[in-house]
């Protein structure tokens, strides 16, 4: 049941199956989904950030501009991104 | 320092039983608008392990309410900067407003056939004279905006497919390496399923698309 001081479409109807993540290591293109998502979008705020790939950084510079996209980082390291960025 | 995850509104579940990057334990600040999921970590180096780590965090926010994400690599020197970003927060609670609890869910299309000519035509022999070049690269340029336009058109008929389906949208059109491009929507979370439904119907009448539904996601592609 939905609170009636909440919109109506605040009614959680997700189940914690449905959040689960999707299998990046089988499929390319969520794997490409995650990390387009998550390096390219989201809320930017002010403030600097290091990305480092492998141990080399790969980014640094203040949050209010764009770090990378899929592609760049594909240009940058010249290789698939099917494959591990490292070990974590 | 601090690495951020999300942030929510105020007297929403708390991150309960989920660990962060790294292992590290989730946490809670808030303030009587916004609080912020964070962890305390030493290092920020980009994985794709941590990437789903910072991804489970905020799947875990999304399942009790639509947190808004942060790109990953957010961090705070401490806690005072942390409470200083969720103080400046009226725009965020715009976004809060605009977003409701609705969820992200992606739609990536690529072409089952061969990949992309454009990149192709370039490794043939040397041109003959500069006209040729010339000539060549308009070829190319010719090549590449008509298979833009074609890929425009697979995704506008795809979003047909989901035209009942009440939701923003965000196109991207990327004809590199046989891909055609991608969808973002944001949607009821009722309509997650209807959404899968119908892409794999589409799927099902176009076998030579590669069509894949991701998500759902914390609205990344409209914050």
């Amino acid at each position: 049941m939905s609170d009636p001081g909440l919109p109506e479409d605040w009614n959680l109807e997700l189940a914690p199956d449905d959040l689960l993540l999707d299998d990046f290591s089988q499929d390319p293109h969520s794997l490409v989904d995650l990390v387009n998502r998550l390096l390219d979008k989201g809320v930017v705020i002010t403030g600097d950030i290091t990305i480092s790939v492998a141990g080399v950084d790969l980014v640094y510079l203040g949050l209010n501009a764009v770090l990378t996209s899929v592609q760049t980082a594909r240009d940058h390291l010249g290789r698939s991104l099917g494959a591990p960025l490292s070990g974590g | 320092m601090l690495h951020g995850y999300c942030v929510r509104l105020a007297g929403q579940p708390g991150p309960s039983g989920v660990a962060g990057v790294g292992g590290a334990a989730v946490e809670l600040l808030e303030n009587d608008r916004l609080g912020i999921w964070f962890s305390r970590v030493e290092v920020e180096p980009a994985s794709l392990t941590r990437l789903r780590d910072h991804e489970v965090v905020v799947r875990a926010a999304l399942l009790s309410a639509t947190p808004l994400p942060l790109r990953f690599g957010s961090v705070f020197s401490d806690e005072a900067e942390l409470t200083a970003f969720l103080h400046d927060g009226d725009g965020l609670l715009e976004k809060f407003t605009r977003i409701g609890n609705r969820v992200e869910m992606g739609c990536r299309v690529s072409s089952i056939a061969a990949k992309s000519n454009a990149g192709q035509k370039s490794s043939g022999a040397s041109p003959a004279s500069g006209r040729a070049y010339l000539e060549g690269k308009r070829e190319a340029m010719q090549l590449a905006a008509s298979e833009r336009e074609s890929a425009a058109a697979i995704l506008e008929e795809i979003e047909r497919d989901l035209a009942d389906i009440e939701a923003e949208v965000v196109r991207e059109v990327d004809t590199s390496e046989g891909s055609i491009g991608s969808m973002a929507h944001l949607l009821r979370r009722r309509d997650v399923t209807l959404y899968r439904s119908r892409l794999l119907g589409t799927q099902q009448r176009r076998p030579d698309l590669r069509i894949t539904a991701t998500g759902p996601w914390a609205p990344y592609s409209f914050v």
